[in-house]
């Protein structure tokens, strides 16, 4: 608190310098703004995709055995399937699934169907199908004039609920079915399914588990695994990150046009900062100055910059705007970011942003205060 | 211990470094002392350094020979910030002003009390005070490059003031003075003085000259300092 | 009291009042954005994707509704490790 005191009337004379010069500084503020908003909106995005990812991945089955034969894919066995899954040591909780991709009116759908017991709070209001009845996700509804579904052009199924579309992400393009109507579209004969979930209790044991899952099937089968598709994922996100620092170099350019403007803003100064040596400011007290004066610019800049890419990466209609440009079409909703991911993010910021241009203050200040005060007062700015 | 000599030259050389190491001298040899409680007056020719002997007491140049004493202490072989912070202590009034003309006339005078430690409303009496006496208690929130010389010039002082100086400096503190508001600059200085501060004043204003308040007067010819007129040695 | 103390603060020689309005400014703006981003940040952690992720876990799907159902980005494991892709346009390569 003393120290607040002590410093508070350079601080409201630094937010006076700040008012001397209005249009260079508002200037400075809006350049500042843009760099942090262009910069963050790349970093937020791809981190959030990420992190979004992740937490999705993380509920997706750890493996994925399907049946192989001369033709192709081919139904797997139920029983016998879940049989050989359970003699794996590792292998939890095998599951069959029922699903696959069929033409639907606007393009091809994930039908999916379900034979377990979902808890009714699971369900949030849906109701699950029967036979002739579906299920759809937006992506789905967005196509249809009423409540009928044909999938395959043949089968019509009854709409009777849609999923929400904060569920989007996983269930945009799903269309949720009886067993019976899935396994007449998909052409699964009963008791077989199209694949086997299944769920490791130790992750990192999946290479190990998936050369013991190959040979306890009595088919050939392909096993793939979530990590797969998470590390074909995470190199799609290092390559959006790539971008994002190419896009980085116009933003880069930016910041060296400020940081030299800042600099070349300091040698007009250099009578006035002699005038001050001579009633007894230290460099010190100058260079504090000048600091206090560009934070007043650069924090609410930054903070400004920093909400803005927020709310265009997370809050919607915008963040569907950005996600279409950033990603070249695709609809994403509701990503997320965790805390530990905004401080990063904020951190990178400081550093690409704030750091420099509180470096290129201090050191201009600093070089350009440090001759005798009457020599910085001859001056002149336009030498 | 610090002692209160007051500001003292001992064998000051000063020359400009000129181009092709053509030197030209501008103070030679300047021995005197300058002590608290006093009013000294220095006059000259138009050229003579009385504007460098200021400077060189105030720090702002380095001598390029002998050297400047403050109570005792040599400043003008201190480091730039020791001596940055020293001026604190000092007011001075520069020839040309020196204002800052796009900010107001008390904005003038809290420049010289900032990088102290006194509080916000510390300064603002002090600021407050120092306009009255400099009779610009009206003008506070006129921005210095609207004021007329002579209100730039009594702002030039008050800003010298402000924060209780011990050193006082000041080169041609009355030029564009009339009598009364003159007057009111000497006795800002005398009121300084008695405080127990040193005042030094370069002018070749008469009304000065022939002041009562002036303990000591000196003329400057040639780069050499000479006891004037009615000079007194210091006690 | 309060009224004298006004009037001093009202006859300050140098009050720099818009300086000062200034800084409140930027405190209360910078601490306003702060609040509202960092109370939404907060806010969809704890929500966030909890819906989504339960309906992955509920039908096992293998994978997030990224890409088009045509695409075998969207179900990767439907590639068959027989079929070249190299030459389908839009696929990208296995890792």
């Amino acid at each position: 608190m003393t120290f607040l005191k002590r410093s508070y009337p350079l601080i409201v004379w630094a937010a006076r310098e700040v008012l001397r010069r209005p249009g260079r500084n508002l200037l400075l503020l809006a350049c500042l703004a843009s760099l942090t908003f262009l910069v963050a909106t790349a970093l937020l995005f791809t981190r959030a995709l990420d992190r979004t990812w992740s937490r999705l991945m993380d509920q997706a089955p750890d493996l994925v055995v399907r049946r192989i034969d001369a033709g192709g894919w081919a139904p797997i066995p139920v029983e016998a399937g879940l049989a050989s899954a359970s003699t794996v040591p590792g292998a939890l909780s095998p599951k069959a699934r029922l699903w696959g991709v069929v033409p639907g009116p606007r393009g091809p759908v994930t039908v999916t169907a379900s034979t377990a017991t979902i808890p009714p709070k699971a369900l949030a209001g849906l109701t699950p199908p029967v036979r002739g009845q579906a299920v759809v996700g937006t992506g789905v509804t967005d196509a249809l004039e009423d409540q009928r579904l044909v999938l395959d052009g043949r089968t019509a199924l009854t709409i009777i609920g849609k999923f929400s579309p904060e569920t989007s992400l996983a269930t945009h393009d799903l269309v949720w079915i009886a067993p019976q109507d899935a396994r007449q579209l998909l052409g699964i004969p009963a008791g077989t399914a199209s694949d086997l979930a299944i769920y490791l209790f130790h992750q990192q044991e999946e290479e190990a588990i998936r050369a013991d899952l190959s040979a306890a099937f009595p088919w050939p089968v392909h096993v793939s695994g979530r990590s797969t598709s998470a590390l074909r994922h995470h190199v799609r996100a290092v390559r959006m990150g790539g971008i994002a620092v190419v896009a980085c170099v116009p933003a880069v350019l930016a910041m060296v046009l400020i940081v030299t403007g800042t600099a070349a803003g300091s040698s007009s100064r250099q009578s006035q900062w002699g005038l001050l040596k001579a009633m007894g400011w230290t460099t010190g007290d100058i260079v504090r100055l000048q600091v206090v004066e560009s934070v007043i610019v650069a924090i609410p800049a930054v903070t400004f910059g920093l909400a803005s890419a927020y709310a265009v990466v997370f809050h919607p209609p915008a963040a569907g705007l950005a996600a279409m440009w950033i990603t070249g079409g695709q609809r994403l909703h509701e990503l997320v970011l965790d805390p530990s991911d905004a401080a990063v993010t904020m951190l990178e910021i400081a550093a690409l942003v704030v750091l420099p241009y509180l470096a290129a203050a201090y050191l201009a200040t600093v070089q350009g205060v440090a001759r005798d005060p009457l020599l910085l007062m001859q001056e002149n700015p336009w030498k | 211990m610090e002692m209160k000599t007051g500001l003292e030259c001992r064998s000051l050389d000063f020359a400009w470094p000129g181009k092709h190491k053509a030197a030209r001298q501008v103070l030679t040899d300047v021995s005197t002392t300058f002590s608290p409680g006093t009013l000294s007056l220095i006059t000259g020719e138009t050229g003579a350094g009385k504007s460098t002997l200021l400077h060189l007491l105030a720090g702002l140049l380095r001598p390029t020979a002998g050297e400047v004493r403050a109570d005792g202490r040599a400043v003008s072989r201190w480091p730039a910030y020791h001596r940055d912070r020293w001026r604190r202590r000092v007011g001075i009034v520069f020839q040309h002003l020196a204002l800052v003309p796009d900010i107001t006339a008390a904005e003038n005078l809290l420049l010289a009390l900032l990088p102290g430690s006194t509080s916000w409303s510390g300064m603002q009496a002090a600021i407050r005070r120092q306009l009255v006496d400099a009779d610009l208690a009206d003008l506070a929130q006129t921005p210095a490059g609207e004021m007329s010389g002579g209100q730039r010039q009594r702002l030039a002082v008050a800003r010298a003031m402000v924060a209780a100086p011990r050193f006082i400096l000041a080169d041609e503190p009355t030029a564009f003075q009339d009598d009364a508001h003159a007057i009111g600059v000497i006795g800002q200085l005398r009121t300084a003085v008695e405080a127990g501060a040193a005042a030094v004043v370069c002018s070749q204003d008469p009304r000065l000259k022939s002041s009562p308040a002036v303990h000591q007067h000196y003329h400057l010819i040639s780069g050499r300092l000479h006891p004037g007129p009615g000079h007194q040695d210091p006690p | 009291m309060n009224a004298s103390s006004t009037e001093r603060r009202r006859e300050q020689p140098a009050p720099c009042r818009k300086a000062r309005n200034l800084l409140i400014s930027v405190v209360a703006a910078t601490g306003l954005l702060v609040f509202v981003t960092g109370s939404h940040l907060l806010v969809r952690t704890h929500h966030g994707q909890a819906p989504a992720e339960r309906w992955m876990q509920i039908l096992s799907l293998s994978a997030p509704a990224l890409w088009p159902a045509g695409s075998p980005r969207r179900h990767p494991e439907t590639l068959h490790p027989g079929i070249d892709l190299r030459h389908a346009v839009g696929v990208e390569p296995l890792p």
